[in-house]
């Protein structure tokens, strides 16, 4: 019996190292002992990395990327970029970060630890140590693997962005030497930047997390095994297949909740761990069900969710720098206690960093170069989830009477965002961190609704899920995204994906003019002969020239649909192709104008003005008054307190 | 008892005025119409025109404001500073306004009262100008009082932080910041009530030393601190009472129609008109109770 499974476990071992059962191609295999260090809070690691030549050519560097040097000094290329705030969170220079390669040898072969070298592919700054170059002593041939053996130190910053410590609180990512992709013939290892996330190929993980056994620990993957050192320690076993990245935190505040979650259609059948720190007790239950919301839904529209566990980690008020960070079946979330229920922050959070398992977990884009593929995409995923789960309305905030949606804030921090860049833009090449994250979220999570409304809510799900059915657990680039939405759609969409993703132009129309003039009788000199209202055609009924003018006031074009509507309630609709810049419709009728709308039906959500959508002919005061007596009377209130 | 003697004579007092209720009011309305003009001119210039009135008179839409704000928000800005300027002005103006009220109040207790009251105009300008400087110096004077507020404030800072341990009690921290809150409320209307009897004492003694009026203030306040503390949170409440219930009233109308928003600013106004007389009541309650200790002090002297 006892030889009988230790045979299965090394058929199963063999099929997995090679891929057979594989969901992606393992080109990494690492197996990584990491022991936390809570007095000099670091990270002492052992790391064997079993590396596959997908590529044709031989392989005679490696490159890996040493993230935690960012936080080094201030002179690494994070600091330099972000001046040492992200997000809102500040350095703090007591405590800075970095890894040190204590030891790397090929196994079997020579230590090449001499030879370690520090490149700046991106911006050429020699104090940048976030990438390294080892030049092997003999190229890895095309489809051979190599097996290296790297000793490291990393020290821990105290987070203040996603990775650090704060007391004892330890969110560990971006912690071990990560070798970079090597793709088209080359590596693509990029630097750590400000604006940037991460890239990394798949493969196996299976890391030994030895801490002080009363912190309670949350991983990456799977927990295979766990036993106590006897010395108030403790060493846990995780492993996962099909990841392409392994994060792990630890913190004796976590309260740790599991429960198990199915769903038959598609079949999904995971565990989900909730580590939630215990002055957030109160939010488990919006953490849980928030969770559960997104498993459904990208599950019900993407594919089912493929691991075995997910784990939601819930940072303290005073680490949230490590909140709202995705990682492979592990994720942080962001929530304060004393936020009201209708303030759906940790819901809104919870759903984002989840579906980010799908777009970047699963479809594993480039989040350095194309930084839309997974933060517009599931940006907005979680938008139509959010819309789906608290109402559309109200589905950011619905509270106090406010209702607000994600996708009304969404375009409204577009709209606020000058027009500085295009969505298809590196990360690290844009203006500003602001413009980084509205043209890569927001922008991109909008222009995405938008093709949605032109292409049928149907189609556009049929989108979706064909690109990540066909890039799962792939490397898909931005060109593969708009193949897969002309090849579902049968349209050409080149003048859409021109225009809204390449272009930092906006789209904006307007109904211009309205005027309702009266057809007067002819009067005047006619064949010579004079005629005046006495004796000219006379007219029973009034009828009146209606001439609309709609204009386009943004670079971008798009198809425009315009309601016309008549005193009496007639309506009329226009099509446009929204190409010139203005467009006149005349009409004769004995009604005068009552009103003109463009895109009757919300589709067109990228117009970044919904107000000069809308004209009507005569505009009433009322709302005016309201508003400027209701602004008057607060101001009333404001002086009193003055004099009171 | 002197206190709530203080309060009924107080109420009285202060009900005997409606006609600097209705000044007191005309100039509050007088520096807020310039913002109903400014504001409905831009309304009616950038949203009017673009908007479903009807439907928008029933329902909030906040697109429309965010829109609106994206696009119209530099208008809207000069708009605040304007506003910014109008309470600034108002601000300067309110020290006009203390000295006309303890001007006339104390006037109408004077002999020949009566008469001074159908003077009234002429008797409330006459304070107001008279004492216009000196309440101003006093203003200035207060800077040693929001100095000590301030202070107050950066001890309780660290203490906060213990308690919080350091911001990471979440709970305790929306708790310290109500207390801190209540704290601070309790301290700037403690300044306030420090200010009105050195106005008062000002008046009262047209007293030219201000400084001594304000430092005698403080000594006033101190040595009867809970007495003069419970008088004026009684016409605090009183006022606010007042003022809830006719906000309630002004919140029962749905303000679907034109009709009804005019009927809804109509009983705004009658609000305002409940601040004045708060305002009013504050002088005449506190110079009343001041009157009598004053008397009770020389009895004893």
């Amino acid at each position: 019996m006892v030889k009988k499974s230790g045979l299965i476990i090394l058929v199963l071992f063999f099929l997995s190292s090679y891929g057979y059962a594989a969901l992606s191609k393992h080109i990494v295999d690492y197996r990584i002992k990491a022991k936390l260090l809570t007095e000099e809070k670091a990270v002492e690691g052992q790391e064997t990395l079993t590396w596959l030549n997908d590529s044709s050519i031989p392989v005679s560097e490696l490159q890996f990327h040493l993230y935690l040097n960012a936080f080094k000094n201030n002179r690494s290329t994070f600091m330099r970029e972000s001046g040492g705030t992200h997000r809102g969170f500040e350095l703090d220079e007591d405590e800075w970060g970095f890894i040190d390669i204590k030891s790397f040898k090929i196994k079997y072969g020579p230590d090449l630890t001499s030879t370690i070298e520090y490149i700046q592919p991106d911006d050429g700054n020699e104090e940048d140590r976030t990438v390294m170059r080892i030049v092997l002593p003999e190229p890895v041939p095309p489809d051979q693997r190599i097996i290296l053996d790297i000793e490291f130190f990393a020290k821990l910053p105290r987070v203040f962005a996603r990775s650090g410590f704060y007391d004892d609180f330890y969110m560990i990512a971006q912690w071990f030497p990560k070798i970079g992709v090597f793709q088209d013939g080359q590596w693509n290892c990029h630097q750590y930047h400000a604006n940037s996330e991460f890239f990394a190929d798949f493969g196996i993980f299976e890391v030994e997390i030895t801490v002080p056994e009363e912190y309670i620990v949350g991983s990456t993957g799977k927990r295979i095994k766990e036993s106590s050192g006897g010395d108030g320690i403790k060493t846990y076993t995780y492993y996962q297949e099909d990841v392409h990245d392994f994060a792990w935190t630890a913190c004796p505040d976590f309260v740790e909740f599991k429960e198990k979650y199915t769903l038959d259609d598609p079949r999904v059948n995971t565990e989900i761990i909730l580590l939630v720190h215990r002055s957030h007790l109160n939010l488990k239950e919006r953490y849980l069900s928030s969770l559960k919301n997104g498993l459904e839904f990208y599950s019900r529209n993407y594919g089912a969710y493929p691991y075995e566990t997910i784990t939601l980690v819930d940072p303290p008020i005073k680490a949230s720098g490590a909140g709202g960070m995705e990682y492979p079946t592990l994720f942080t979330t962001m929530g304060f206690s004393f936020l009201p229920e209708g303030i759906y922050l940790p819901e809104m959070v919870t759903i984002h960093e989840f579906g980010h398992g799908y777009w970047y977990g699963i479809v594993a884009s480039n989040e350095f170069e194309e930084p839309w593929l997974d933060e517009g995409i599931n940006s907005y995923s979680e938008a139509k989830a959010m819309a789906k789960y608290y109402g559309e309305e109200g589905s950011m905030i619905n509270w106090a009477g406010i209702k607000l949606s994600d996708i009304l804030l969404q375009r409204f921090q577009v709209a606020a965002v000058s027009k500085l860049d295009p969505i298809l833009k590196k990360s690290w090449e844009f203006y500003s961190g602001g413009s980084y994250g509205v043209n890569s979220y927001q922008k991109a999570s909008i222009t995405l609704l938008t093709l949605e409304n032109y292409l049928g809510e149907e189609v556009m799900a049929e989108v979706t899920r064909t690109y990540y059915d066909r890039w799962k657990f792939k490397h898909p680039k931005t060109q593969d995204f708009f193949d897969v939405a002309e090849e579902v759609s049968g349209e050409d969409l080149g003048w859409f994906f021109s225009q809204f993703f390449k272009s930092p132009d906006t789209l904006d129309y307007a109904v211009g003019t309205l005027s309702s003039r009266e057809i007067k009788p002819p009067i005047g000199i006619f064949n010579g002969e004079l005629k005046t209202e006495e004796n000219g055609d006379s007219r029973d009924n009034k009828v009146y020239e209606n001439e609309v003018t709609i204009v386009r006031k943004g670079e971008l074009y798009f198809p425009q649909e315009i309601l016309i509507t008549f005193e009496d309630g007639q309506e009329i609709r226009e099509t446009w192709d929204g190409k010139n810049r203005w467009v006149r419709y005349t009409y004769t009728k004995p009604q005068k104008l009552k009103s003109v709308q463009i895109d009757p039906d919300n589709r067109i959500i990228l117009d970044i003005d919904h107000l000069n959508n809308y004209k009507v002919y005569k505009p009433k005061k009322d709302f005016s008054i309201k508003t400027a007596l209701g602004c008057m009377f607060n101001f009333q209130n404001l002086l009193s307190l003055f004099s009171f | 008892m002197k206190v709530l003697t203080s309060y009924t004579k107080g109420i009285k007092e202060a009900t005997k005025w409606p006609k600097m209720i209705v000044l007191l009011w005309a100039i509050n309305f007088m520096f807020a119409s310039v913002l109903y003009f400014l504001m409905s001119e831009l309304f009616n210039s950038s949203v009017a025109p673009h908007i479903d009135v009807d439907q928008l008179m029933k329902k909030l839409d906040f697109s429309v404001i965010l829109d609106f704000i994206l696009n119209h928000g530099g208008a809207l800005s000069t708009i605040i500073s304007i506003g910014s300027i109008l309470i600034i002005m108002y601000f300067i103006a309110s020290h006009l306004i203390y000295g006309g009220i303890i001007h006339t109040l104390k006037s109408s207790r004077e002999p020949g009262g009566e008469e001074k009251k159908s003077r009234f105009m002429t008797v409330f300008w006459e304070g107001a100008g008279k004492f216009f400087f000196r309440f101003l110096v006093l203003s200035i004077l207060s800077l040693l009082l929001w100095i000590g507020f301030l202070f107050i404030n950066i001890i309780l800072t660290p203490i906060g932080g213990l308690l919080t341990n350091n911001g990471e009690n979440e709970q305790m921290l929306v708790y310290v910041f109500i207390g801190r809150m209540i704290i601070a409320v309790f301290l700037i209307l403690l300044i306030k009530m420090i200010l009105d009897y050195a106005r008062i004492k000002t008046v009262s003694e047209d007293n030219r030393n201000v400084l001594q009026s304000f430092i005698q203030a403080i000594g006033f306040v101190l040595s009867r601190f809970g007495k003069t503390l419970a008088l004026f949170y009684l016409i605090l409440l009183t006022g606010a009472i007042l003022f809830f219930i006719l906000f309630f009233l002004k919140s029962l109308i749905s303000t679907t129609t034109l009709a009804a928003v005019i009927g809804a600013f109509i009983i705004g106004q009658f609000i305002i008109m409940i601040r004045t007389w708060t305002t009013i009541f504050f002088q005449s309650g506190q110079m009343q109770f001041y009157s009598a200790s004053m008397r009770t002090h020389a009895n004893k002297e």
